[in-house]
């Protein structure tokens, strides 16, 4: 269709223009640093790339943002915009490695890998879980909004992390900063390439992405669809408002939670102030990028995952540019993007082949969100 | 009719307009010309392209080829906000108040004034709603008004914001006729004053009650352009969809056992409206038409029948293959999210859907092969499609079922967002009134609107073949008319009750008007409702 042509011409062009700005406004924040833009480029690539270590690094940093982006497909799909996973990640976090340590107590310190890995990702999952149920209960019981809510739970989950960093998981030895004492070997992840600290969890986040790019074509993703823009037929269908914002916020607290045991077990050894370090929200921003859709998801997130292990080698290369000109990137990238999104919505977008090849955006030309009150007649936007 | 200088000035002049989507024409080669001072009535068929010519008008969209003028000057709209300034403005088919917003808001928002006073752009609002002699609540969010307010409230937002040329696509589909009467009026005495009015609409009775001068459209093209007065509304029929094949002669039916029943039900929801214990009965085989002015609780009534409110005593039975009660409880939460899960299991039981607002149940970024397929993804379906031989449902021949239905153009492919408001009501009376299983029992709410009569006459056959065929159908509509062209019996409702039940031949015009506006059925003087003892 000559239409459709037309439309993806323009849509590659935007795109064009985007990955243009941000090369030109990266270029001109390095030249502001006062470096040579070619050596910061340099940089950058052998922070990437220069060996197998930094590819390692890579793909550590990809597998937290990777696995919370996977799980929020659900949630962001059917409208209910979770931001928990920052607080959901700190309680996994703290449950896994209260698991680990309890269980291997119990054994008197012989307790097997295997046993150690399971506790851990099944305490993970329960904190992250029941660390999302709370906000899903209160906006089903009292329709408190769930940004709102998980938000805020996040700075109480900070808390307690700091609480428990002094109390009851602190360390015995002196340290800089507050942290748990370093978690048996067994309990921490096996590399998966040697020589790195790549770990196990890479494969994790391939099962994932598989078992999402399945579940995209199961009635499941269409009802949650349906919920977000058409709430009384989604009630049809069977969505009920409790039982998709359950199952939906459960889901990725699940993932966050997991996501707090690898990065104790697979990366830091202990429970460090900083496990979440900002995963949950880049974990958003990667499900956006990806547009909901596994692949994308998969790549957006190594992408993020490169442009930190590559800021840090531009700094080092060039030795002005901070290597928080990664955030300033990412964030540019976000603002394209969401230009892209919004072109896209056009009207005339209309006529296009029916199996979506790539996920829709979160929300349609004219979904208003969840307003799902049996009652209210649908509110538009 | 003289025009003088200055109203020349506003003469808004369109030729050889055409505009297409990718392969669809929607317009070719239309020329129009709307004058100050006169309602300009835009007819024609289901996809015709009435509402292109409107957007094109009005700055939504760019015309593909072709010019248009203002006052003798070319005029160019980048997009709808330079259309307002210009003096143009527009209601579209399409709502589009902001839900969360009140209409006071609404109006605040849209407008380009630089400084805003809620104050007085309330009580401008007022008046207008007052000119036309409409009661809509300024202050709700417009999500919690009904469909007909939130229709009345978006026109009046654009007549307060004053426009010399106003267009209005199908305003009245949703209003009943009082509401209608008021609105014209009001549009008249604005006439009067020089503005220029042009109306779609799809009653052709309002093009002869208010219209100075007609266009028809028919597939993208204009077929006639003239003056309005004088013609006939058969005359005007024919010139849009040529010769209506002849009403089919009522067969007789047997009525059956009843299949959907409510007793004693009492509700409650977001804002005024309320039921008051109604007790109703829709047997098998028999089509009810339910009547009654807005917010009477017709909408209210459906919505607990389709399981979507719980109501807070009674119970809603539905009869089929396996019977389905809801009995009232408390209105709580939880309750709510109950009424949730019987709206599925009702559905499952056979009961189809058409609600008032077609939106909510068309979802315009899914083919229409995956609107038709949308029930296939229902919770706990999967289990038992396996089980049954694949395609013996819902997803068989889309493509059959659209043509069926006259959906144009009839390709699954195409996003549902690409049709015409009439064919999106199409779409989905294909969907619920159109598998292959005939359904126990249909609520309908206003099934023909935004239809073109000879697609409003397949819709009404298409009920009443279902009732032949052992379902029980209700249908709920302002429009008298409709309601009467379909029904056996009909149940008027007011004030969250039905004050009367009639069978069609008694149901006159009369006495249905009567009982609509909460007048006893006899002379007698007394008001039916504050004689009921309370419940
Ligand atoms: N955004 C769009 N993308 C693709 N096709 C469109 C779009 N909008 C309208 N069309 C097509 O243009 C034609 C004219 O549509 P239009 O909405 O103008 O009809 P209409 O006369 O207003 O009909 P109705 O009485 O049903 O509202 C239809 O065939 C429709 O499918
Ligand atoms: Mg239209």
């Amino acid at each position: 269709m000559r239409l459709v042509r037309a439309l993806d011409r323009r849509r590659w062009v935007l795109t064009g223009a985007v990955v243009v700005s941000i090369i030109l406004i990266a270029g001109a924040l390095i030249v502001f640093a006062g470096a040579d833009p070619l050596l910061g480029l340099q940089g950058l690539v052998d922070g990437v790339s220069s060996s197998p270590y930094r590819i390692g690094e890579v793909l550590v940093g990809a597998v937290p943002i990777g696995i919370v982006a996977l799980t929020l497909i659900p949630a962001l799909r059917a409208g209910v915009f979770s931001v928990g996973a920052e607080g959901q990640i700190v309680v996994g976090a703290i449950f896994a490695t209260a698991a680990v340590f309890a269980v291997n107590r119990m054994l008197d310190g012989g307790a097997p890998a295997l046993l150690l890995w399971v506790a851990g990702f099944v305490a993970g999952a329960v904190g992250g879980g029941l660390m999302a149920l709370l906000p899903a209960f209160l906006t089903v019981r009292w329709r408190v909004n769930e940004i709102l809510s998980t938000l805020l739970l996040n700075y109480l989950a900070a808390g307690f992390l700091g609480w428990t960093l002094r109390t009851w998981l602190a360390t015995d030895a002196e340290t800089a900063t507050p942290q748990s004492d370093e978690l048996p070997d067994a309990a921490s992840l096996p590399s998966l390439i040697p020589g790195t600290r790549a770990h196990w969890g890479v494969l994790l986040v391939v099962v994932l992405a598989v078992v999402f790019l399945v579940w995209q074509r199961s009635a499941a993703s269409t009802r949650l669809s349906v919920f977000a823009s058409r709430p009384k037929l989604a009630l049809r269908l069977g969505a009920t408002r409790s039982r998709t914002v359950y199952s939906t916020m459960l889901v990725s607290g699940l993932g966050a939670g997991v996501v707090g045991w690898i990065q104790v077990a697979g990366v830091n050894d202990r429970l460090l102030s900083s496990v979440s370090g900002g995963v949950g929200f880049s974990g958003i921003a990667v499900a956006l990028l990806g547009a909901l859709a596994p692949i994308g998801i998969v790549a957006a997130a190594l992408f993020f995952s490169a442009l930190s292990a590559g800021a840090v080698g531009m700094q080092s290369a060039t030795g002005t540019v901070p290597s928080s000109i990664a955030e300033v990137i990412k964030g540019v990238l976000l603002m394209g993007v969401a230009c892209i999104a919004a072109y896209q919505r056009q009207p005339a977008a209309v006529v296009a082949p029916a199996e979506p090849v790539v996920a829709d955006a979160p929300d349609g030309p004219d979904a208003p969100g969840p307003i799902a009150t049996a009652e209210a007649e649908e509110a538009r936007a | 009719m003289t025009i003088s200088p200055q109203e020349a000035g506003r003469v808004v002049e369109a030729r050889s307009v055409s505009k297409s989507y990718g392969p669809v024409r929607a317009l070719h080669e239309v020329s129009i010309t709307v004058r100050p001072g006169a309602v300009h009535a835009l007819v024609g068929e289901n996809g015709a392209g009435k509402s292109t010519l409107a957007k094109v008008l009005a700055g939504i969209e760019p015309p593909s080829s072709g010019a248009i003028s203002l006052g003798g000057v070319p005029y160019v709209p980048r997009d709808r906000a330079e259309a307002k300034r210009r003096g143009v403005n527009m209601v579209p088919q399409q709502l589009s108040l902001v839900g969360e917003l009140s209409l006071v808001e609404n109006y605040l928002v849209v407008g380009s004034r630089p400084f805003v006073n809620r104050r007085s752009a309330r009580s401008l609002l007022a008046a207008t709603l007052d000119r036309a002699r409409v009661e809509v609540d300024l202050d709700a969010p417009t999500a919690s008004l009904t469909h007909s307010h939130r229709q009345l409230g978006e026109i009046v937002v654009a007549l307060a914001e004053g426009a010399h040329t106003l267009i209005l696509d199908e305003p009245t589909a949703s209003l009943g006729p009082l509401e209608v009467g008021g609105l014209f009026e009001h549009l008249r005495s604005l006439c009067e004053l020089g503005t220029a009015i042009v109306l779609i609409t799809h009653r052709l009775d309002e093009v002869r009650q208010v219209a100075d001068d007609l266009t028809v459209l028919s597939h993208g093209l204009e077929v006639h352009h003239g003056s309005a007065t004088g013609l006939r509304p058969t005359e005007i029929a024919r010139l849009m969809v040529g010769e209506l094949p002849e009403l089919a002669p009522r067969a007789a039916r047997t009525r059956g056992a009843v299949t959907l029943r409510a007793e004693a039900v009492v509700a409650q929801s977001t804002r005024d409206a309320r039921l008051d214990g109604v007790d109703l009965a829709v047997h098998a085989g028999e089509v009810v038409g339910l009547a009654g002015v807005a917010g009477s609780g017709q909408n209210l009534l459906l919505d607990v029948l389709a399981g979507f409110v719980p109501p807070r005593s009674g119970t809603v039975t539905l009869e089929g293959s396996r019977t389905v009660t809801i009995t009232g409880s408390r209105a709580s939460t939880a309750a709510a999210e109950r009424g949730g899960a019987t709206a599925s299991t009702l559905r499952a039981a056979g009961l189809a859907w058409i609600p008032e607002d077609r939106r909510d149940a068309v979802v315009p970024t899914m083919s229409l092969r995956e609107n038709l397929a949308v029930y296939s993804s229902s919770r706990g379906r999967r289990a038992d499609a396996r089980s049954r031989p694949q395609g013996s449902d819902d997803v068989s021949a889309p493509a059959d079922r659209l043509a069926a239905f006259d959906v144009r153009p009839p390709r699954p492919e195409l996003l549902a967002a690409g049709l015409s408001g009439g064919n999106q009501q199409k779409l989905l009376a294909a969907r619920e009134l159109g598998a292959a299983k005939t359904p126990n029992a249909v609520l309908a709410y206003g099934p023909t609107q935004g239809l073109d009569l000879r697609a409003a006459q397949a819709i009404r056959e298409r009920l009443v073949d279902l009732a032949a065929d052992g379902a029980a159908v209700l249908v709920a509509s302002h429009d008298l008319e409709e309601v009467l062209g379909v029904a056996d019996r009909v149940v008027v409702m007011f004030g969250g009750r039905i004050v009367a039940d009639l069978p069609i031949a008694e149901a006159t015009t009369e006495r249905l008007g009567r009982a609509m506006a909460g007048l006893p059925a006899d002379d007698t003087p007394r008001p039916a409702i504050s004689e009921e003892p309370a419940p």
